[in-house]
């Protein structure tokens, strides 16, 4: 008994959090009937949560129907001024995404590449990996019709020349075994080499569940009827926040939701505007200066820094400021290692059939 | 289809026990690997929220056990581990100004102790489980659960015999600046 009470006491205050993350981000994970997940199909993703986690469930993409397909948007150098706030760069980034049609679809289709660092290698010298999905959403639109998605395997490569020596000493392997669930080879692994082209169904999601905003799903009328206003858009938020018990931290929420606008969901320019606009005046975000995406697009990138444990983490969005468009999220470990990202790669909405199975 | 009362119940879930489980995440992979522990605990959770008991915690430390099992490699997870035993004796002695504190003694007794005897000691002491509760979250019967953790009591009375000299030496060899990161 006394054992116990000594036990109790000297319980460490590390094992209380600094912090607590938005339920919001877990809530906008998929809900399929878990049965037909495949486990190795669950490790590959594991690294990948929220990212791939966004898709099945639907959360979109970027911006206006005249993105550019391929190639570095850059070329279209303004006579404006180069922003020198967070502050600025979005209010700019609301001015161009003004422009541009929405239009209405049997698919919002959203061409997307989500990246993950996972750790490999000898028990001695782990080193990094990054590993690369292309992810060309279906999301459906009208009742009956089931999202999809076009999936590749678009292979993993040492994350940085440290990992890429240590690579080496590790005999240039061209795939890692992924370990099982008792922490042995699965006899899976990871492929350096791209893999082919896959459909996978979005089991259960459809025209009523694919889009989520605020923690919960919206449906295109909805998305329709935001306020295109900054403020009237932050009460909508804010309320929704509160309908669902979400108190702290404020700034966050409002920033990750923004950031789904802008950058994931069909909503008009002017909705669009209206977010990045909500953006510009939250406390805690920053301007970076130019960026370029891991597809090599540059852009300017804004960051929102919060304190969690073992430092500080980065949540990264990165704005072409000639098109105002988002063009990828980027997360940054304590380490300041990237340790996900999110591109869109132009989006908009198609009426034809599917890709099918 | 996501309900509202979904999402409700699922934040007051959250709400009641992110930080338990955050807790039983540091002590079983250590704070490097908490957090990713804790978002995939939660995200089983959302998933199979009807599944959830009305009593959630036992079952969300279950979770958060198979998710420690499962996700991380033995080396990586026994690495964080170790780095976060470190971490609690450096902690308690930088508590005070010279010499070793009892709870320092007790961390570093319980850091020399097999896992699943630290888990048992820890899960009734740290994460305010009944022993009823702390038996349902390793998976066996209340009675095994009693035997095992008399067993390891006695083994952490041992070890605390041991320990005020490996305390002692954790505080030469560990700068606190290590564990601040």
């Amino acid at each position: 008994v006394n054992l116990q009470k000594k036990l109790g006491d000297a319980r460490p205050r590390r094992l209380d959090p600094t912090h607590r993350p938005d339920p919001a981000v877990i809530m906008a994970q998929p809900r399929q009937t878990d049965t037909v997940r495949r486990p190795v199909r669950r490790l590959i993703l594991a690294g990948l949560v929220p990212a791939v986690a966004m898709v099945a469930a639907g959360a979109v993409f970027l911006s206006t129907q005249t993105a550019p397909e391929n190639g570095p948007t850059t070329a279209h150098t303004t006579k404006t001024e180069v922003p020198k706030s967070a502050h600025e760069l979005l209010l700019v980034a609301a001015e161009r995404s003004e422009s541009g049609t929405a239009t209405s679809g049997r698919y919002w289709v959203l061409p997307t590449e989500f990246g993950s660092q996972l750790e490999v290698g000898p028990p001695e010298r782990r080193y990094h990996i990054m590993i690369r999905t292309s992810m060309e959403m279906w999301l459906a639109t009208r009742p009956g019709d089931e999202s999809l998605g076009v999936e590749q395997n678009l292979g993993a490569e040492p994350a940085s020349p440290e990992d890429e020596a240590a690579w080496r000493a590790d005999g240039s392997p061209t795939r890692w075994p992924i370990p099982g669930p008792d922490g042995t080879p699965s006899g899976k692994f990871y492929e350096a080499a791209p893999g082919p082209k896959g459909i996978r169904p979005f089991e259960n999601h459809g025209a009523t569940n694919n889009f989520l905003l605020g923690g919960n799903p919206v449906t295109l009328t909805e998305l329709a009827a935001l306020p295109t206003d900054a403020a009237g858009l932050k009460a909508w938020l804010l309320n929704r926040f509160q309908q669902l018990g979400i108190q702290e931290p404020r700034d966050y929420s409002l920033f990750w939701n923004g950031k789904s606008l802008v950058m994931d969901l069909p909503v008009t320019p002017a909705v669009r505007a209206a977010a990045y606009r909500m953006m510009a005046d939250l406390t805690g975000v920053t301007l970076l200066g130019n960026a370029i995406d891991q597809r090599g697009r540059s852009g300017m990138a804004v960051a929102y820094t919060h304190d969690g444990d073992g430092g500080t983490s980065e949540f990264r969005l990165i704005i072409d400021p000639a098109t105002g468009q988002a063009l990828a999220e980027e997360t940054r470990n304590s380490a300041g290692e990237l340790a996900r990202y999110t591109l869109v790669n132009g989006m908009g909405f198609r009426d034809e059939e599917p890709p099918i199975a | 289809v996501t309900d509202p009362d979904d999402a409700r119940r699922f934040t007051a879930i959250y709400d009641a026990h992110h930080a338990q489980v955050y807790a039983y995440a540091v002590s079983r992979a250590g704070r490097q690997l908490a957090d990713d522990v804790v978002s995939d605990t939660f995200v089983v959770a959302w998933r199979k929220l009807h599944a959830v008991p009305e009593a959630a915690l036992p079952w969300l430390l279950g979770v958060a056990r198979n998710v420690v099992r499962e996700r991380y490699r033995d080396e990586a997870r026994q690495a964080s581990l170790a780095a976060e035993l470190r971490a609690w004796v450096a902690e308690a002695n930088a508590d005070v100004a010279d010499g070793v504190t009892e709870r320092a003694v007790v961390l570093a007794a319980l850091a020399t102790l097999r896992d699943d005897d630290r888990e048992l000691l820890t899960l009734m002491a740290w994460h305010d489980l009944s022993a009823r509760d702390a038996a349902r979250v390793v998976g066996c019967s209340t009675a095994t659960f009693f035997v095992r953790l008399h067993r390891a009591r006695k083994r952490l009375q041992e070890a605390m015999t041991g320990a005020n000299e490996v305390a002692r030496r954790s505080r030469m060899s560990f700068s606190t600046e290590e564990f601040s990161k």
